[in-house]
């Protein structure tokens, strides 16, 4: 066996010995959860998404909401295969390499409505780091009002210049604040893009963009 | 006569300056009730009496006015209004600065004969685990043409234990309310402008969901030519039977006000409370939940205030992804309800509930089916 093949293999034990602990320590948390027939379907739903490579963290944390909410144990199924099947499509969209907190923010996109291509979009401008965050602000600004198509636009249009993280949040929190009094959100988020858009430099000739400036 | 002008002022008290302490966003409430009033060598007396509160708020102001007015059976009446504001530089600030002032007349029906114009200032730290306060109050009474003025110096810290608060505070008063504090046992011993005493006072809260308990003991102890020796014990409870309504019981000894103009006496009383706004919440489900959370970026992540306007003998959690949706008991202030969570960077989904019942999203944040029939907000912190 060469280096390179030792390598790669120590590369593959390693990365599934980490999902392993993950979702051993997301099994361990199935004690919070008291009703017997809730928790046999819980660690039934986690072991089938774990087997199919999906992760299990995001799954194990709806769960405990729907617990804490006192749902059915139906509705708690029924919501952990919904946020499964949005995860697999998101990991469709954002590729395998995709993080874990990718696939859970793409999901939670997906869920408010936002185009399964602006999920490619968003990998395509980025694709060699996280853009969790850029799908956290994008559903966001759609939970406040915003359309999704608007919302998407703005998101892809920051990215394509570099916004900060920062600048991406203050973004969303300004049209928060312009919504509660009284602005319409999409006027609301064409303002503050401005904003944002006039202090950033030039958009890259490069059809991939540089690391995002800390 | 006078004592018993007095002990109507006594009660409105009772029930109109509790709730000046605390600020919280938007409420309008009203309590209706009975008393008996005693006064050391006279008959008790009975008295119904009726209070309005209305309070409002944002990240730097709260207002607060009140007005009560007490009526016994012989046409012994008195009206009280109240107003006050306070103020903090920011809504990160543990800081904040009150101030009010207070109107009252006496027997206005009849009698008619006496009034008290009082103000206060205060600054006060207030933190989830207790505070520290500082203030000063004045207050000019007119009794039967004749008017007399008292001023008031105040300390007192306060510490928070899980359900307990407890605080103790010491007052230096002066007065020359010579009827109102002889009629109160409290005398000159030589011939002096005005009455000087001390006052310390150890207050305990309990509060668990529905139920508040507070017991109170103040000492009374005269300086210079002031002869006083007084001490008094006064305990309340609420219980509150749903987001609407709520009782209120209060029996024990009040030493008199010279600064309000208020007697001593002892009182027992009763009264209904019910809340008039937010007769539905901002929340969409209509909850009654007035909630507000707010995310200010440090060096490494976050800090998340939650605010939440709710009655004081209700219970108060936060949750959200940030705990494994394990509820977080939300701490009491004097501006409402309050928890303050550090949060790593990452997108996060929360709500506020109240008294065990539904989660719901703060006001101001974006919101998002939660798939079990209500909402969550959500939160990205960079």
């Amino acid at each position: 066996m060469t280096r390179l093949r030792k390598l790669a293999l120590a590369v593959v034990l390693l990365t599934g010995a980490t999902a392993a602990s993950a979702a051993a320590q997301d099994y361990s948390r199935l004690a919070l959860i008291r009703d017997d027939v809730t928790r046999d379907v819980v660690r039934g739903l986690l072991g089938g998404a774990f087997s199919r490579g999906v992760p299990t963290e995001p799954l194990m944390a709806k769960a405990l909401e729907g617990v804490a909410k006192k749902a059915s144990t139906t509705k708690i199924r029924d919501a952990m295969n919904a946020l499964e099947k949005r995860m697999r499509r998101a990991q469709d969209l954002l590729g395998k390499d995709a993080s874990v907190d990718e696939l859970a923010a793409g999901a939670d996109a997906l869920s408010v409505g936002v185009n399964e291509k602006t999920l490619a979009r968003m990998r395509k401008a980025a694709p060699r780091r996280s853009i969790a965050l850029e799908l956290g602000v994008l559903t966001e600004l759609v939970a406040r009002g915003v359309g999704p198509s608007k919302a998407s636009e703005m998101v892809l249009s920051l990215m394509g210049r570099n916004a900060t993280g920062v600048q991406l949040t203050a973004l969303s929190n300004d049209v928060q604040g312009d919504v509660a009094a009284g602005l319409n959100p999409e006027v609301a988020l064409t303002l503050r893009g401005k904003g944002i858009m006039s202090l950033l430099p030039p958009p890259p000739s490069a059809n991939t963009l540089q690391p995002r400036p800390k | 006569m006078i004592p018993r002008k007095f002990a109507c002022g006594c009660v409105v008290a009772v029930i109109a300056l509790s709730p000046a302490r605390s600020q919280s966003v938007h409420e309008l409430r009203v309590e209706g009730g009975t008393a008996q009033i005693r006064q050391d060598g006279r008959t008790a007396r009975n008295a119904g009496l009726v209070s309005a509160l209305a309070r409002a708020g944002d990240d730097h102001f709260a207002g607060l006015v009140s007005g009560a007015f007490t009526y016994a059976g012989d046409s012994m009446t008195a009206g009280q209004a109240i107003a006050a504001l306070a103020w903090r530089p920011s809504m990160q600030s543990a800081w904040q600065t009150e101030g009010g002032v207070t109107g009252a007349a006496f027997g206005i029906y009849q009698l008619g004969r006496g009034g008290n114009v009082s103000s206060y200032l205060r600054q006060r730290l207030a933190l989830p685990e207790g505070g520290f306060w500082v203030g000063g109050a004045a207050g000019h009474t007119t009794r039967d043409e004749i008017s007399s003025h008292s001023t008031a110096v105040d300390v007192g810290l306060s510490v928070r234990l899980g359900d307990f608060e407890t605080s103790f505070s010491w007052a230096r008063v002066r007065s020359d309310d010579i009827k109102l504090l002889e009629a109160a046992g409290v005398f000159l011993l030589r011939d002096a402008p005005a009455h000087d005493f001390d006052d310390r006072t150890i207050a305990l809260q309990y509060q668990r969901a529905r139920v508040k308990l507070d017991v109170s003991k103040t000492w009374r102890e005269g300086q210079r030519a002031t002869l006083a020796n007084q001490s008094a014990l006064f305990a309340s409870a609420e219980y509150t039977f749903t987001q609407r309504f709520s009782a209120v019981v209060a029996a024990g000894r009040q030493l008199a006000d010279a600064v309000r103009g208020v007697p001593d006496v002892q009182v027992v009383s009763a009264a209904l409370r019910m809340v008039l706004v937010p007769w539905r919440g901002l929340d969409e489900e209509g909850a009654g939940v007035i909630a507000y959370a707010s995310v200010t970026p440090g060096a490494e992540g976050a800090l998340l205030i939650v605010k939440v306007a709710a009655g004081e003998s209700q219970r108060v959690q936060v949750a959200g992804t940030f705990s494994g949706w394990e509820p977080v008991p939300l701490k009491r202030t004097s501006e409402g309800w309050e928890a303050r969570i550090v949060l790593g960077s990452g997108r996060y989904r929360l709500g506020v509930r109240v008294d065990e019942g539904p989660w719901r999203a703060p006001a101001n944040l974006g919101k998002v089916r939660d798939e079990f029939g209500g909402t969550s907000g959500i939160i990205v912190v960079p």
